[in-house]
């Protein structure tokens, strides 16, 4: 039995600190404390711990308050096993939520950071010409109902390629939604290039509830370099601008309802995308960015004025956060850095123990908040999966959903139970099945490369997070301004 | 004579009722007509809510069973601020009294609704039933008057935990086994199943909380001297604790009031499945002791739970999830594990409401 703290140690320059798994919590220390917990766990993890420990802490004032305050606790989870793991059969069988149709696998597009432009990545399939059918789509709806016992909101999205190629079969699900789902709450939802988002469609689908993303990277010049008309290659902003002028004119109260996504290629200087959002088109609509992902085994390079800017905006954002700067005065990368550093600090509430069974904190629930059809009615997860991955299908809107498997996908930790239970990230930890599916099983080793880029993201948070604290109590002693 | 009912807009919130109105033969109830088409047609209503069958089938389609009834029962939907869907459900009964169809109508509905639906009953030479208030004189010297069969109450510690279906239960086995049984009902519309309600004046924003409380004890006192039950099993509303800032479950004021002007020889305190752990089960007797001056018998698990995932954004309804019996039983069986030795009864088992009906007979005999 291991009876080490169940903690991991931080420092920084102005103090030392650790993380308490079991209360979640972040507790500052002295550095003499510091050294004796580095010592104890140190010297503990080649034996596993001892009663010796318990006495080291027992014999030192700071450490024995601490303990005696709930920390320090060396409870570990026993099995790891994710807590809704019993219920998930009813969530699928009534409470399923968000319902995705892949209308279409065709792109107008053929953005050169899309992972299905090449399709040479193990996790994503590859642009075909496949769209979905009328009888696929209304019989992924039946399904969809037929689940929804006590769902009260549901949703449901329309994904492609760019969905907009099937507008038609859209509309016809909008209406049958609307018939099928009277009574409970029903919401749409799109992500879209806005290449075909003309005024009308615009007014339908908003008029019917649908939340509408649009891709927009930037400014022509940044936009252009990654997002190429499918056709000719040439570059496609003026077209998609140019659509949303024209709703912003003749719709205006429809088209502040519309958001827009950002794809950060870090080669870009991102101060021009902060620019370009911070005019009028979009000053006032929610802006979503995110850092463009790697194909799996590839990398990303990053150009200094990126860097800059990037360092730039998570500090304002840290200041925006203890209340130093208005967050209106944010760029728009900035306030998605903010938007990260609350999740965490929601994610930061005190427990008084760890469970003996637990699971990760990542993993959605397979199946219930997405369920995601592909064009010829098979159900995964979600969108980020390649679509003939038989370990992630979850079985086809003609025949059932296999709870089973949705029980295996959601308890991915199983697949590293041993480093699992010990791991000072189990709380925190966002390992998800999708990411570690080689293509025909959950691999071990895509986990192990997983778990460290976890840690190592949490352990950022955690420094971030210690930073504020520093920089609000400086501020609080009246020793900076 | 009702030849033919259909209950609209049917939900689980309807389930218990539709319940009694099969089990007491109260009006012919033939279909039970869900909004839209998002659970399987054909099945017995009682699927809905998790509990035992009732012998309804759920049925698409209010305009095609409108035309073989003579009577719609407006069920109480939870319409979670859809507007349009409101609109839709009056337009739909609007119809059917133009048909000359009968409604009795258990939804909540404004004075001005009510107005507007009773003249168009009355144009359409049609009956437009809707719950009457307590007719009581209102005296509010209820402390003068003796209460002295023993009280059976039964309470939530939240709201939406199968409160009304023990109601109707421990009413109905109690009464099979022969007992003359008073029951008055959490709910305040009730009376449209022969069952007295929980009266109106305990929720009038006119009334003081000290005149409330006065006429509720001479309410009941009163109702004793006109049915002389052997018993009286009486529905608590609300729940007794607010489950946070947000969702306050009106504090537990009306169980306040209640227990603070009678004794009660019975409690049993609902809980939801699954939410609770042991710990709070533990804590029950103490909060219902200090707070309420009561004490606690009985734990009746519902099959219902508050739905946590839905509460995770700043536009959450309250959201419930419906297991089945088995989840309930493995519930009590983690809980009693390791908590103190309340009793715990399934309330969506018949032979667990039994054993719970027996316990209250030995314990009232005693």
């Amino acid at each position: 039995m291991n009876n080490l703290p169940f903690i991991k140690l931080f420092k920084s320059v102005y103090g030392h600190y650790f993380f308490d798994v079991n209360t979640n919590q972040i507790v500052k220390i002295s550095q003499d404390a510091y050294l004796k917990l580095e010592k104890i766990l140190k010297e503990g993890s080649h034996t596993g711990g001892s009663d010796l420990i318990d006495e080291l802490i027992q014999g030192d004032l700071e450490l024995s308050e601490l303990r005696s305050e709930g920390f320090l606790k060396s409870n570990r989870p026993l099995k790891i096993e994710m807590k809704e793991t019993a219920k998930l059969p009813y969530f699928l069988e009534h409470r399923l939520r968000t319902l995705t149709l892949q209308v279409t696998q065709q792109c107008n597009f053929r953005c050169r950071y899309c992972h299905y432009t090449y399709g040479d990545d193990k996790q994503y399939h590859s642009h075909k010409s496949n769209s979905m059918s009328w009888e696929t789509a209304k019989a992924a709806i039946d399904f969809f109902a037929e689940r929804t016992r006590d769902t009260v909101r549901l949703d449901v999205g329309f994904y492609g390629g760019e969905p907009l190629l099937e507008y038609e079969l859209i509309k016809k699900c909008v209406e049958y939604c609307k018939t099928k789902f009277e009574g409970k709450k029903l919401s749409f939802h799109m992500t879209t290039n806005a290449f075909l988002l003309t005024v009308d469609r615009a007014r339908y689908l908003i008029e019917n509830g649908t939340s509408i993303l649009v891709s927009i990277d930037g400014p022509r010049e940044i936009h252009d370099k990654n997002r190429k008309n499918a056709g000719n290659g040439s570059g496609t902003f003026d077209v998609v601008f140019k659509n949303l002028e024209k709703i912003k004119n003749e719709i205006p109260q429809y088209y502040e309802k519309l958001s827009f996504n950002s794809v950060l290629d870090p080669v870009n200087d991102c101060s021009k995308v902060n620019n370009f959002f911070n005019c009028d088109m979009f000053r006032k609509q929610e802006v979503k960015a995110s850092v463009l992902q790697p194909s799996v085994g590839k990398g990303v390079f990053y150009s200094q004025e990126y860097l800059n800017t990037d360092k730039k905006d998570r500090l304002l954002a840290l200041l925006a956060k203890i209340g130093v700067i208005e967050e209106s005065c944010l760029s728009v990368l900035a306030l998605n850095n903010l938007t990260a550093i609350k999740r965490f600090d929601d994610d930061m509430q005190r427990f008084d123990d760890i469970s003996q069974v637990m699971g990760h904190g990542g993993p959605c629930q397979p199946g219930v908040f997405k369920l995601f059809v592909t064009t010829n009615g098979n159900l995964f997860p979600c969108e980020k999966i390649k679509d003939n991955s038989e370990v992630m299908k979850l079985g086809t809107v003609f025949t059932s959903i296999d709870a089973e498997k949705a029980k295996y996908l959601f308890n991915v930790g199983n697949i590293c139970t041993e480093r699992c239970v010990n791991c000072w990230n189990i709380r925190h930890c966002q390992l998800c099945a999708t990411k570690i599916n080689d293509g025909n099983a959950l691999s071990a080793e895509m986990c192990a490369t997983e778990c460290k880029k976890n840690c190592s993201n949490t352990a950022s948070r955690i420094k971030a997070y210690i930073a504020l604290r520093e920089v609000k109590e400086m501020i609080d002693k009246g020793a900076v301004s | 004579m009702i030849k033919k009912t259909i209950v609209y807009p049917y939900s689980r919130s309807f389930a218990a009722y539709l319940r009694h109105i099969n089990c007491n033969k109260l009006y012919n109830v033939t279909e039970a007509v869900i909004p839209g088409r998002w659970w399987k047609d054909n099945e017995d209503a009682g699927g809905i809510d998790g509990g035992e069958k009732i012998g309804i089938p759920i049925r698409y389609g209010f305009e095609d069973c409108l035309n073989q009834c003579d009577t719609v029962i407006w069920a109480s939907y939870e319409y979670y601020d859809n507007k349009a869907f409101y609109d839709t459900v009056l337009s739909k009964i609007e119809k059917a009294l133009e048909l000359g169809k009968n409604i009795v109508c258990f939804e909540e509905l404004t004075k001005k609704e009510l107005q507007l639906f009773k003249e168009k009953a009355a144009a359409n030479n049609c009956l437009f039933i809707y719950k009457e208030n307590e007719k009581y004189p209102g005296s509010d010297d209820g402390a003068q008057k003796p209460i002295d069969v023993p009280i059976i109450t039964v309470t939530g510690l939240t709201e939406e935990c199968s409160k009304f279906d023990t109601e109707l239960n421990v009413y109905r086995a109690l009464s099979a086994k022969g007992y003359r049984v008073l029951l008055i009902s959490s709910k305040t519309n009730a009376n449209l199943l022969n069952i007295y309600s929980f009266p109106s004046f305990m929720f009038s924003p006119k009334r003081s909380e000290m005149g409330k409380m006065r006429l509720l004890r001479s309410y009941i006192a009163h109702l004793q001297q006109k049915v002389s039950p052997d018993v009286i099993v009486l529905g608590v509303p609300g729940g007794l604790l607010p489950f946070n800032d947000q969702y306050d479950m009106h504090y537990g004021i009306i169980a306040y009031e209640v227990f603070s002007v009678l004794k009660t020889d019975y409690n049993v305190v609902n809980v939801w499945c699954d939410v609770l752990d042991s710990l709070i089960i533990d804590k029950i007797p103490d909060i219902c002791r200090y707070r309420y001056g009561m004490n606690v018998n009985a734990i009746g698990v519902s099959n219902i739970s508050l739905y946590l995932e839905g509460l995770q954004d700043e536009q959450s309804t309250l959201e419930y999830s419906v297991y089945d019996s088995d989840m309930v039983d493995k519930t009590i069986a983690f809980t009693n594990k390791e908590s103190n030795s309340l009793k715990m009864y399934n309330l969506v088992k018949n032979d667990s409401v039994d054993k719970l009906v027996d316990d209250i007979i030995i314990s009232l005999s005693e």
